[in-house]
């Protein structure tokens, strides 16, 4: 297999998920940004991706930056320093191309194509705007893969045995469970279930709410008002996290953490494992519904599972293994590393899509059920009327005939119709029968709509069409058939067809959480823009870097065999090297290259009459250091 | 179209007969999903190729999920089974199979 990897990395191992994992210097250097400029650090944004303002109202309180909303209630990110407004796909795509340039650099080869990975339960908005900010980073997205699932590749790829496995995965901002079968490199999933809203930021806010409030006790100060004292106590509070993983206590200290009229406050505390766990323990609890309900879908039983896999980060809180422990009854696997797995797995899936890797075939399925909304009333008077048509004709009975309002808005009484229902195996194409509820109707429109709810509205809007001319008839005798297919992405697109005219609609999704594609393509142009602007700053950073390394090997040298070099070629050195350190101080890119460049010349001439000086010496000066 | 594979013989899109047991129907799927599912063959970038390897692999998962499932291959069996049910809640169409498989097991 190792020749292949190289091959395999090169495609792709690009996980939205390993943001921390696989840039690890950025995001540890966005962080100390965060406590000094936070309205301009953007963090979490997966969380926003693909939402609308309403879906993420609790989130959007609880970071340093401004979560605004633009005229279609979709969420924006402000940016006060440059005056811009961001969609979280464009902020995304930033991470995206960091990742593969910081890939092409360590393979030496353009990387164009990704594998990227999202939590599973992902809606379908929340997967196309993740695959655009693939697009606008400039990478063609070969597949969308579910982080779980992903995680299994990874762990499942090298073993023989068949083996039904359960991926409990805790990332910093969502939460997933997925059950699969895996038997002769077939990677089944039976099930899938979770939670969007789960996740280690939201341990860490319980110990940021328990710092400020012991402080508003004390006092009576709000930190919480306080976006630089907030941005702190964030950060103390994961790191207090993070330190209760392998301590039973830990200090928390923060000085200055604002002033009164009195003088500086400060915070000294200490935070046990018991009290951290107290302070999460609801959270502790919303993990352990998406489990069973996850084996209730696959039809088993927690002594069917063999092994329990632990994946993200969050999963190495003491208190969450021991909740799994507890539920499953069975010691988890941590012989995989939690941030590193996904990333892992996307590999595997792009060589599988390469044909690099052949004896391996991913079935995955959709978490959401997928469907319509139809009038609730009627529906139910339907349903008696099929259950007598069947009486009477068996199995050639009548289609089942669901009704459909003309009205443009969703009712707050329309139910939703499954057309796919959740945890079937992609890729799939299911079609379903509709009519008309009003006489001489010839309009119909059909929302989209994703979820487990009973009723229409509560569950996620992905979009609406409409299907005109349908010739005018008593109600209930046109027959519409209504086809959804979701791609391999998880990605669905929706046709309607009027069977008297052949009359067919496909879905154009109108006022979604995605963006058009005229939107994605003036993203495109713009990231290309940035990332020109980029790779000039880099390649000032890179020459000042090389430029100072020069300086000092030169400085280096001219101690070791300044004796052995004429008075004249080394004072020309050394006027050249106060050349370049006055260009590194002040000069442009070229400049100093241009100076780096002179003073290698001369350099080389000191070499040469240093190597006719004595050979030994020649041999001791070794490999030459500027390049 | 879903409706339409109630025609067709399950059993032979698995190529089993109608004894065969629950594991062999998973050996069969999984090596026929190894065979037939879009992935395997996305890399030779023949599209035509591909979208006929997603029907057939849709056929084969429509039939397993069907013969998978002891309840539904029952009926299945008999020539009760239609897929629409399958897409209304699992709880609402209950009602009527199971006062069917009920009325049959008595007989």
């Amino acid at each position: 297999m190792a020749s292949s990897a190289a091959q395999i990395h090169a495609l792709g191992g690009i996980g939205i998920a390993t943001y921390s994992s696989s840039s690890k210097s950025n995001l540890n250097s966005a962080k100390r940004q965060a406590v000094v400029n936070p309205e301009n650090t953007f963090s979490s944004v997966k969380r926003f991706i693909g939402s609308r303002m309403d879906e993420v109202a609790e989130e959007s309180k609880q970071v340093s930056y401004r979560v605004v909303k633009d005229e279609n209630e979709n969420v924006k990110l402000d940016c006060p320093a440059i005056g811009k407004q961001f969609a979280a796909e464009e902020i995304s795509a930033q991470v995206l191309r960091k990742l593969v340039d910081d890939a092409s650099s360590f393979l030496d080869e353009k990387v164009t194509r990704a594998v990227i990975t999202v939590p599973a339960y992902f809606n379908d908005s929340q997967r196309r705007a993740t695959k655009d900010a693939g697009r606008i980073a400039g990478l063609d997205v070969l597949r969308i893969i579910n982080e779980p699932t992903a995680a299994s590749l990874a762990y499942g790829f090298e073993r023989k045995s068949n083996e039904t496995i359960l991926v409990f995965d805790l990332g910093g901002g969502t939460f997933d469970v997925s059950v699969l079968e895996v038997s002769e490199g077939v990677f089944q999933v039976l099930s899938t279930c979770g939670d969007t809203h789960l996740g280690g930021d939201d341990f860490d806010k319980r110990v940021v709410d328990w710092l400020a409030s012991n402080f508003k006790k004390d006092e009576g100060i709000d930190l919480l008002k306080d976006k630089q004292a907030l941005q702190r106590l964030t950060e103390a509070a994961e790191k207090a996290k993070i330190e209760l993983s392998s301590l039973t206590q830990t200090n928390i200290s923060l000085p200055f953490i604002t002033a009164t009229a009195d003088g500086p406050k400060h915070i000294e505390t200490t935070l046990t494992r018991t009290k951290f766990r107290e302070l999460c323990s609801d959270l502790l609890d919303r993990c352990k519904t998406p489990v069973e309900n996850s084996l209730r879908d696959a039809r088993l039983k927690f002594k069917d599972i063999d092994e329990v896999i632990l994946v993200g980060g969050s999963t190495r809180i003491p208190a969450v293994q021991e909740v799994v422990r507890k539920l499953t009854g069975k010691e988890p696997n941590v012989t995989v590393n939690p941030d590193e797995v996904v990333a892992l797995g996307a590999a595997v899936q792009a060589g599988v899509l390469a044909g690099d890797v052949s004896h391996i075939v991913l079935l995955d399925v959709t978490p959401l059920s997928l469907g319509t909304n139809t009038v609730g009333d009627v529906r139910k008077r339907c349903r008696e009327c099929t259950t007598s048509t069947r009486n009477l004709r068996g199995s050639e009975r009548a289609e089942v005939l669901q009704v459909q309002r003309r009205n443009e808005t969703l009712r707050t009484d329309s139910v939703m119709s499954k057309i796919i229902p959740r945890n079937t195996t992609l890729p799939t194409s299911k079609s379903k029968v509709f009519t008309t509820v009003d006489d001489g109707q010839t309009r119909v429109r059909f929302h989209v709509l994703q979820g487990e709810r009973e009723f229409a509205r509560d569950n996620k809007c992905l979009g609406s069409f409409l299907l005109d001319g349908i010739p005018p008839a008593p109600r209930g005798v046109p027959k519409i058939d209504v086809k959804f297919d979701i791609d391999a992405n998880g990605i669905l697109s929706a046709t309607a067809t009027d069977r008297a005219t052949g009359n067919k609609q496909e879905i154009t999704i109108t006022g979604s959480t995605t963006l058009s594609k005229d939107e994605v393509e003036k993203m495109v142009k713009e990231a290309e823009r940035f990332a020109k602007d980029d790779k000039q700053k880099r390649e000032a950073i890179d020459t000042k870097n090389q430029a100072d390394s020069v300086v000092y090997q030169t400085e280096k040298q001219l101690k070791e065999f300044g004796e052995k070099i004429p008075g004249e070629v080394k004072e020309k050195i050394e006027s050249k090297l106060q050349e370049l350190e006055d260009k590194i101080g002040s000069g442009s890119t070229q400049e100093i290259k241009d100076s780096m460049a002179a003073l290698n010349q001369v350099m080389q001439i000191g070499q040469s009459m240093c190597n006719q000086a004595g050979p030994e010496a020649g041999a001791g000066a070794g490999p030459s250091p500027w390049r | 179209m879903a409706s339409n594979n109630s025609n067709d013989d399950l059993y032979a899109v698995l190529g089993l007969n109608k004894e065969c047991t629950s594991t062999e129907l998973r050996t069969a799927y999984k090596k026929l999903a190894l065979r037939w599912h879009p992935d395997r063959c996305s890399s030779m970038g023949n599209l035509e190729f591909v979208d006929e390897a997603k029907k057939k692999f849709q056929a084969i998962q429509e039939a397993y999920s069907v013969l998978s499932d002891s309840n539904k291959r029952f009926l299945y069996d008999v020539g009760a089974y239609n897929s629409d049910d399958d897409v209304e809640d699992q709880n609402g169409m209950g009602d009527f199979l199971n006062e069917m498989a009920a009325m049959m097991n008595q007989s």
